[in-house]
Protein backbone atom coordinates (compact mmCIF):
# COMPACT_ATOMS: atom_id res chain seq x y z
CA UNK A 1 0.00 0.00 0.00
CA UNK A 2 0.95 3.68 -1.00
CA UNK A 3 2.56 5.56 1.98
CA UNK A 4 -0.06 8.68 1.14
CA UNK A 5 -2.79 6.12 1.66
CA UNK A 6 -1.88 4.15 4.84
CA UNK A 7 -1.63 7.88 6.16
CA UNK A 8 -5.03 8.81 5.58
CA UNK A 9 -6.25 5.17 6.69
CA UNK A 10 -4.57 5.28 10.46
CA UNK A 11 -5.92 9.24 10.65
CA UNK A 12 -9.68 7.56 10.22
CA UNK A 13 -10.47 10.30 8.43
CA UNK A 14 -13.43 9.93 6.00
CA UNK A 15 -16.09 11.89 3.13
CA UNK A 16 -14.80 13.12 0.38
CA UNK A 17 -13.19 16.25 -1.07
CA UNK A 18 -10.31 18.28 -0.32
CA UNK A 19 -10.91 22.05 1.07
CA UNK A 20 -8.94 24.86 -1.13
CA UNK A 21 -8.19 27.93 0.71
CA UNK A 22 -7.52 31.04 -0.98
CA UNK A 23 -6.35 33.91 1.25
CA UNK A 24 -6.11 36.93 0.30
CA UNK A 25 -2.99 39.47 0.63
CA UNK A 26 -4.75 41.55 3.31
CA UNK A 27 -5.75 38.50 5.39
CA UNK A 28 -2.17 37.32 5.20
CA UNK A 29 -0.88 40.45 6.25
CA UNK A 30 -3.04 41.34 8.97
CA UNK A 31 -1.75 37.27 10.16
CA UNK A 32 1.63 39.19 10.61
CA UNK A 33 4.23 37.35 12.82
CA UNK A 34 1.46 34.22 12.89
CA UNK A 35 1.38 33.80 9.21
CA UNK A 36 3.64 30.64 9.15
CA UNK A 37 1.79 29.10 12.31
CA UNK A 38 -1.50 29.97 10.58
CA UNK A 39 -0.67 27.95 7.23
CA UNK A 40 0.86 24.85 9.20
CA UNK A 41 -2.26 24.47 11.45
CA UNK A 42 -4.16 24.64 7.91
CA UNK A 43 -1.74 22.35 5.96
CA UNK A 44 -2.17 20.03 9.55
CA UNK A 45 -5.83 19.61 8.61
CA UNK A 46 -5.87 18.65 5.29
CA UNK A 47 -6.30 21.58 3.71
CA UNK A 48 -4.69 23.21 0.60
CA UNK A 49 -3.79 26.74 0.72
CA UNK A 50 -3.42 29.15 -2.25
CA UNK A 51 -2.16 32.16 -1.00
CA UNK A 52 -2.41 35.41 -3.59
CA UNK A 53 1.06 36.40 -2.48
CA UNK A 54 3.40 33.74 -1.24
CA UNK A 55 5.81 33.50 1.42
CA UNK A 56 9.23 35.10 1.14
CA UNK A 57 12.08 33.07 0.70
CA UNK A 58 13.25 33.52 4.61
CA UNK A 59 9.37 32.94 5.90
CA UNK A 60 9.22 29.71 3.21
CA UNK A 61 13.04 28.46 5.09
CA UNK A 62 10.76 29.19 8.61
CA UNK A 63 8.08 27.02 6.87
CA UNK A 64 10.32 24.17 6.25
CA UNK A 65 11.99 24.20 9.61
CA UNK A 66 8.88 25.08 12.20
CA UNK A 67 7.51 21.92 9.77
CA UNK A 68 10.42 19.51 10.76
CA UNK A 69 10.06 20.46 14.34
CA UNK A 70 6.51 19.52 13.95
CA UNK A 71 6.48 16.06 11.77
CA UNK A 72 4.87 13.05 12.54
CA UNK A 73 5.74 10.37 10.97
CA UNK A 74 2.32 8.92 10.68
CA UNK A 75 0.28 11.86 10.49
CA UNK A 76 2.22 14.77 9.08
CA UNK A 77 5.36 13.60 6.61
CA UNK A 78 5.81 17.68 5.49
CA UNK A 79 4.32 20.65 3.22
CA UNK A 80 4.50 20.44 -0.59
CA UNK A 81 4.96 24.24 -1.34
CA UNK A 82 4.68 25.07 -5.63
CA UNK A 83 4.91 28.67 -6.20
CA UNK A 84 6.71 31.08 -7.66
CA UNK A 85 9.60 32.05 -5.31
CA UNK A 86 10.44 35.67 -5.89
CA UNK A 87 14.05 35.29 -7.98
CA UNK A 88 16.02 38.31 -7.78
CA UNK A 89 16.99 38.01 -11.46
CA UNK A 90 13.75 39.39 -11.60
CA UNK A 91 13.77 42.35 -9.91
CA UNK A 92 13.53 45.54 -11.79
CA UNK A 93 16.41 47.80 -12.18
CA UNK A 94 16.02 50.23 -9.52
CA UNK A 95 14.66 47.05 -6.94
CA UNK A 96 18.52 45.71 -8.32
CA UNK A 97 20.47 49.46 -7.57
CA UNK A 98 18.68 49.58 -4.13
CA UNK A 99 19.18 46.07 -3.26
CA UNK A 100 15.76 45.08 -2.53
CA UNK A 101 14.32 41.52 -2.59
CA UNK A 102 11.64 40.75 -5.51
CA UNK A 103 7.64 40.94 -3.25
CA UNK A 104 6.57 37.26 -3.20
CA UNK A 105 4.12 35.74 -5.46
CA UNK A 106 1.95 33.39 -6.02
CA UNK A 107 2.16 30.09 -3.90
CA UNK A 108 0.31 26.94 -3.05
CA UNK A 109 0.72 25.55 0.12
CA UNK A 110 -0.50 21.53 1.44
CA UNK A 111 0.47 18.81 2.72
CA UNK A 112 3.12 16.32 1.22
CA UNK A 113 0.78 13.81 1.54
CA UNK A 114 -2.23 15.38 -0.52
CA UNK A 115 0.00 17.75 -2.86
CA UNK A 116 2.54 16.66 -5.09
CA UNK A 117 4.31 19.17 -7.54
CA UNK A 118 4.47 17.40 -10.87
CA UNK A 119 6.47 19.84 -13.20
CA UNK A 120 7.96 23.26 -12.71
CA UNK A 121 9.42 25.64 -14.80
CA UNK A 122 9.81 30.03 -14.25
CA UNK A 123 6.37 30.36 -15.85
CA UNK A 124 3.97 27.08 -14.88
CA UNK A 125 3.57 24.84 -12.41
CA UNK A 126 1.69 21.73 -12.63
CA UNK A 127 0.71 20.00 -9.43
CA UNK A 128 -1.73 16.93 -8.82
CA UNK A 129 -4.05 16.95 -5.47
CA UNK A 130 -5.10 13.33 -4.48
CA UNK A 131 -8.94 13.66 -3.21
CA UNK A 132 -9.36 11.94 0.05
CA UNK A 133 -11.42 9.09 -1.23
CA UNK A 134 -8.48 8.52 -3.98
CA UNK A 135 -6.15 8.32 -1.45
CA UNK A 136 -8.08 5.95 1.03
CA UNK A 137 -9.85 3.82 -1.65
CA UNK A 138 -6.66 2.92 -4.07
CA UNK A 139 -7.03 5.92 -6.06
CA UNK A 140 -9.73 4.21 -8.39
CA UNK A 141 -9.74 6.54 -11.37
CA UNK A 142 -6.09 8.22 -11.00
CA UNK A 143 -5.45 11.46 -9.33
CA UNK A 144 -7.09 14.68 -10.34
CA UNK A 145 -5.08 17.14 -11.99
CA UNK A 146 -4.67 20.90 -10.81
CA UNK A 147 -2.77 23.02 -13.75
CA UNK A 148 -1.88 26.47 -11.99
CA UNK A 149 -0.47 29.13 -14.02
CA UNK A 150 0.63 32.23 -13.79
CA UNK A 151 2.49 35.00 -16.15
CA UNK A 152 4.85 37.25 -14.10
CA UNK A 153 2.81 40.19 -12.98
CA UNK A 154 3.91 43.78 -12.88
CA UNK A 155 6.59 44.14 -10.49
CA UNK A 156 5.94 46.56 -7.39
CA UNK A 157 8.80 49.06 -6.75
CA UNK B 1 48.69 47.76 29.29
CA UNK B 2 45.29 47.00 28.56
CA UNK B 3 45.35 49.39 25.44
CA UNK B 4 48.40 48.54 23.96
CA UNK B 5 47.94 44.79 24.79
CA UNK B 6 44.44 44.97 22.76
CA UNK B 7 45.92 47.58 19.91
CA UNK B 8 48.46 44.52 19.36
CA UNK B 9 46.11 41.88 19.31
CA UNK B 10 44.24 44.10 16.65
CA UNK B 11 47.33 44.29 14.63
CA UNK B 12 48.16 40.77 14.52
CA UNK B 13 44.23 40.22 13.40
CA UNK B 14 44.78 42.01 10.73
CA UNK B 15 47.21 39.78 9.47
CA UNK B 16 46.26 36.43 10.57
CA UNK B 17 44.68 35.20 7.50
CA UNK B 18 40.70 34.61 8.20
CA UNK B 19 39.74 31.24 7.66
CA UNK B 20 36.10 30.84 5.06
CA UNK B 21 33.56 28.65 6.16
CA UNK B 22 31.75 27.21 2.99
CA UNK B 23 28.75 25.49 3.73
CA UNK B 24 27.81 22.75 1.35
CA UNK B 25 24.01 22.99 0.74
CA UNK B 26 21.34 21.22 -1.53
CA UNK B 27 18.28 18.57 -1.25
CA UNK B 28 18.70 15.28 0.07
CA UNK B 29 21.35 13.51 -2.92
CA UNK B 30 22.51 16.04 -4.85
CA UNK B 31 26.27 14.59 -4.08
CA UNK B 32 26.70 16.66 -1.17
CA UNK B 33 29.04 14.75 1.06
CA UNK B 34 30.59 12.92 -2.22
CA UNK B 35 31.29 16.88 -3.33
CA UNK B 36 32.89 17.48 0.80
CA UNK B 37 34.88 13.98 0.36
CA UNK B 38 36.59 14.73 -3.00
CA UNK B 39 37.40 18.68 -1.42
CA UNK B 40 38.80 17.06 1.23
CA UNK B 41 40.87 14.18 -0.26
CA UNK B 42 42.12 16.55 -2.97
CA UNK B 43 43.42 19.01 -0.31
CA UNK B 44 44.25 17.45 3.73
CA UNK B 45 44.21 13.15 2.02
CA UNK B 46 41.58 12.57 4.62
CA UNK B 47 37.33 11.87 3.07
CA UNK B 48 35.07 13.47 5.45
CA UNK B 49 31.94 11.44 5.67
CA UNK B 50 29.75 8.90 4.45
CA UNK B 51 27.79 8.86 1.24
CA UNK B 52 24.72 6.80 0.24
CA UNK B 53 22.04 6.18 -2.41
CA UNK B 54 19.31 6.65 0.44
CA UNK B 55 18.61 9.97 0.76
CA UNK B 56 19.33 11.72 4.61
CA UNK B 57 22.39 9.74 4.90
CA UNK B 58 24.02 12.97 6.37
CA UNK B 59 22.36 14.24 9.49
CA UNK B 60 24.19 16.04 11.23
CA UNK B 61 26.41 18.67 9.81
CA UNK B 62 30.09 18.11 9.57
CA UNK B 63 32.90 20.63 9.91
CA UNK B 64 36.54 20.60 8.27
CA UNK B 65 38.95 23.08 9.42
CA UNK B 66 42.13 23.87 7.45
CA UNK B 67 41.72 22.48 3.70
CA UNK B 68 43.88 24.71 1.60
CA UNK B 69 43.01 25.36 -1.46
CA UNK B 70 46.06 26.69 -3.81
CA UNK B 71 44.25 27.38 -7.19
CA UNK B 72 44.60 30.45 -10.12
CA UNK B 73 47.99 31.56 -8.21
CA UNK B 74 45.86 31.97 -4.53
CA UNK B 75 45.98 30.29 -1.45
CA UNK B 76 42.60 30.26 0.73
CA UNK B 77 42.09 28.26 4.39
CA UNK B 78 38.73 27.18 4.08
CA UNK B 79 36.77 25.37 6.94
CA UNK B 80 34.39 22.72 5.06
CA UNK B 81 30.96 21.75 6.46
CA UNK B 82 28.83 19.10 5.06
CA UNK B 83 25.26 19.42 5.95
CA UNK B 84 22.28 17.46 5.54
CA UNK B 85 19.68 17.52 2.84
CA UNK B 86 16.94 20.15 2.89
CA UNK B 87 13.75 18.93 2.35
CA UNK B 88 10.34 19.93 3.15
CA UNK B 89 8.96 16.48 3.50
CA UNK B 90 10.49 13.06 5.00
CA UNK B 91 8.25 9.94 4.63
CA UNK B 92 10.03 7.02 6.39
CA UNK B 93 8.17 4.39 4.34
CA UNK B 94 10.08 5.58 1.10
CA UNK B 95 13.01 4.14 2.89
CA UNK B 96 11.00 0.46 3.73
CA UNK B 97 9.53 0.55 0.84
CA UNK B 98 12.05 1.93 -2.27
CA UNK B 99 15.01 0.60 0.02
CA UNK B 100 13.84 -2.36 1.81
CA UNK B 101 14.67 -0.57 5.25
CA UNK B 102 13.51 -2.45 8.32
CA UNK B 103 10.77 0.17 9.36
CA UNK B 104 12.51 0.88 13.10
CA UNK B 105 15.54 1.77 11.23
CA UNK B 106 13.16 3.75 9.03
CA UNK B 107 11.44 5.71 11.56
CA UNK B 108 15.32 6.43 13.56
CA UNK B 109 16.09 7.92 10.02
CA UNK B 110 13.58 10.13 9.20
CA UNK B 111 13.27 11.26 12.73
CA UNK B 112 17.04 12.15 12.84
CA UNK B 113 16.78 13.88 9.37
CA UNK B 114 13.78 15.85 10.20
CA UNK B 115 16.54 17.17 12.97
CA UNK B 116 19.30 17.47 10.15
CA UNK B 117 17.68 19.86 8.01
CA UNK B 118 17.32 22.11 11.23
CA UNK B 119 20.82 22.08 12.41
CA UNK B 120 21.42 22.90 8.01
CA UNK B 121 19.30 25.85 8.30
CA UNK B 122 20.74 27.22 11.34
CA UNK B 123 24.28 27.18 10.20
CA UNK B 124 23.75 29.04 7.11
CA UNK B 125 23.72 32.11 10.30
CA UNK B 126 27.86 30.96 10.05
CA UNK B 127 29.10 30.54 6.62
CA UNK B 128 30.37 33.20 4.55
CA UNK B 129 29.63 31.89 1.51
CA UNK B 130 27.81 28.57 0.13
CA UNK B 131 28.55 25.55 -2.93
CA UNK B 132 24.76 24.97 -4.00
CA UNK B 133 24.74 21.09 -5.26
CA UNK B 134 22.10 20.77 -7.75
CA UNK B 135 21.72 16.94 -9.41
CA UNK B 136 22.28 18.55 -13.08
CA UNK B 137 19.54 15.24 -13.84
CA UNK B 138 16.66 16.95 -12.15
CA UNK B 139 14.69 19.76 -12.63
CA UNK B 140 16.37 22.37 -11.17
CA UNK B 141 12.95 24.46 -10.05
CA UNK B 142 12.54 22.11 -7.06
CA UNK B 143 11.30 24.54 -4.21
CA UNK B 144 14.57 23.67 -1.94
CA UNK B 145 16.65 24.87 -4.67
CA UNK B 146 15.05 27.64 -4.72
CA UNK B 147 13.92 28.95 -1.28
CA UNK B 148 17.69 28.33 -0.75
CA UNK B 149 18.88 30.48 -3.60
CA UNK B 150 16.31 33.10 -2.80
CA UNK B 151 17.90 32.78 1.16
CA UNK B 152 21.07 33.24 0.22
CA UNK B 153 20.57 36.37 -1.84
CA UNK B 154 18.50 37.47 0.81
CA UNK B 155 21.45 37.17 3.23
CA UNK B 156 24.38 38.53 0.60
CA UNK B 157 26.43 35.20 0.58
CA UNK B 158 28.73 34.57 -2.26
CA UNK B 159 27.23 31.28 -3.69
CA UNK B 160 28.55 29.17 -6.02
CA UNK B 161 26.09 26.52 -8.22
CA UNK B 162 27.89 23.34 -8.22
CA UNK B 163 26.31 21.33 -11.58
CA UNK B 164 26.58 17.91 -10.23
CA UNK B 165 26.49 14.24 -11.77
CA UNK B 166 27.27 15.74 -14.97
CA UNK B 167 28.72 12.25 -15.98
CA UNK B 168 25.21 11.02 -15.75
CA UNK B 169 23.86 11.12 -20.16
CA UNK B 170 20.84 13.17 -18.28
CA UNK B 171 22.78 15.97 -16.86
CA UNK B 172 22.09 19.07 -18.36
CA UNK B 173 24.12 21.79 -16.21
CA UNK B 174 22.79 24.47 -19.04
CA UNK B 175 19.45 23.74 -17.85
CA UNK B 176 20.72 25.00 -14.15
CA UNK B 177 22.41 27.75 -15.89
CA UNK B 178 19.21 28.70 -17.74
CA UNK B 179 17.28 28.70 -14.23
CA UNK B 180 19.78 30.63 -11.72
CA UNK B 181 21.68 32.72 -14.30
CA UNK B 182 22.88 35.49 -11.55
CA UNK B 183 25.03 32.99 -9.69
CA UNK B 184 28.26 30.99 -11.39
CA UNK B 185 27.64 27.12 -12.18
CA UNK B 186 30.09 25.20 -12.33
CA UNK B 187 29.49 21.67 -13.59
CA UNK B 188 31.30 18.65 -12.17
CA UNK B 189 31.01 15.25 -11.46
CA UNK B 190 31.71 14.45 -7.31
CA UNK B 191 31.71 11.28 -8.06
CA UNK B 192 34.20 10.54 -10.89
CA UNK B 193 36.41 13.99 -10.27
CA UNK B 194 35.61 16.07 -13.41
CA UNK B 195 35.53 19.70 -13.50
CA UNK B 196 37.45 20.03 -9.62
CA UNK B 197 40.20 22.59 -11.07
CA UNK B 198 37.18 24.83 -12.42
CA UNK B 199 35.57 24.83 -8.84
CA UNK B 200 39.14 25.35 -7.27
CA UNK B 201 38.93 28.30 -9.15
CA UNK B 202 35.66 29.66 -8.92
CA UNK B 203 36.23 29.05 -5.35
CA UNK B 204 39.67 31.37 -4.64
CA UNK B 205 37.69 33.57 -7.37
CA UNK B 206 34.06 34.01 -5.46
CA UNK B 207 34.88 33.50 -2.20
CA UNK B 208 38.49 34.26 -1.64
N1 LIG C 1 26.62 9.48 -11.10
C1 LIG C 1 26.97 10.22 -10.06
N2 LIG C 1 26.53 9.90 -8.83
C2 LIG C 1 26.91 10.69 -7.80
C3 LIG C 1 27.73 11.84 -7.97
N3 LIG C 1 27.91 12.40 -6.77
C4 LIG C 1 27.22 11.65 -5.88
N4 LIG C 1 26.63 10.60 -6.49
C5 LIG C 1 25.81 9.55 -5.87
O1 LIG C 1 24.63 10.11 -5.36
C6 LIG C 1 24.24 9.46 -4.15
C7 LIG C 1 24.11 10.49 -3.04
O2 LIG C 1 25.39 11.00 -2.75
P1 LIG C 1 25.69 11.73 -1.38
O3 LIG C 1 27.04 12.35 -1.50
O4 LIG C 1 25.47 10.80 -0.22
O5 LIG C 1 24.55 12.85 -1.42
P2 LIG C 1 24.12 13.93 -0.30
O6 LIG C 1 22.88 13.41 0.32
O7 LIG C 1 23.88 15.18 -1.07
O8 LIG C 1 25.26 14.06 0.67
C8 LIG C 1 25.31 8.41 -3.88
O9 LIG C 1 24.85 7.18 -4.35
C9 LIG C 1 26.49 8.93 -4.67
O10 LIG C 1 27.38 7.90 -5.07
C10 LIG C 1 28.17 12.14 -9.30
O11 LIG C 1 28.90 13.09 -9.56
N5 LIG C 1 27.76 11.29 -10.30
MG1 LIG D 1 25.31 13.83 2.67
Amino acid sequence: MEPKKRIMKERGEEGSGISIDLISTERLEELGNEKIRFILDQVKKGKVLVLEKGLTAAEELELIRVTMTEIDLDSFIGVETPGFTGNISRRTFFQRLLGRSPPPRMMVVGPAHLLKTIKKDGRTIEALILTRDEVVEEMAQGPKEVTSSAVPGPEEE
Amino acid sequence: MGILNRLFKGVISLFRKKQLSIGIYGPPNAGKTTLANRITRDWTGKPMGKTSEIPHETRRAKERKEVIIKAAGSKINFNIIDTPGIATKIDFHNFVEEFGMKEEKARERAKQATEGVIEAIKWLDNVDGVLLVMDSALDPFNQVNVTLIGNLEARKLPTIIVANKFDLKEASPATIKEAFPQHPTIPISALKGYGMDNLYKAMVKYFG
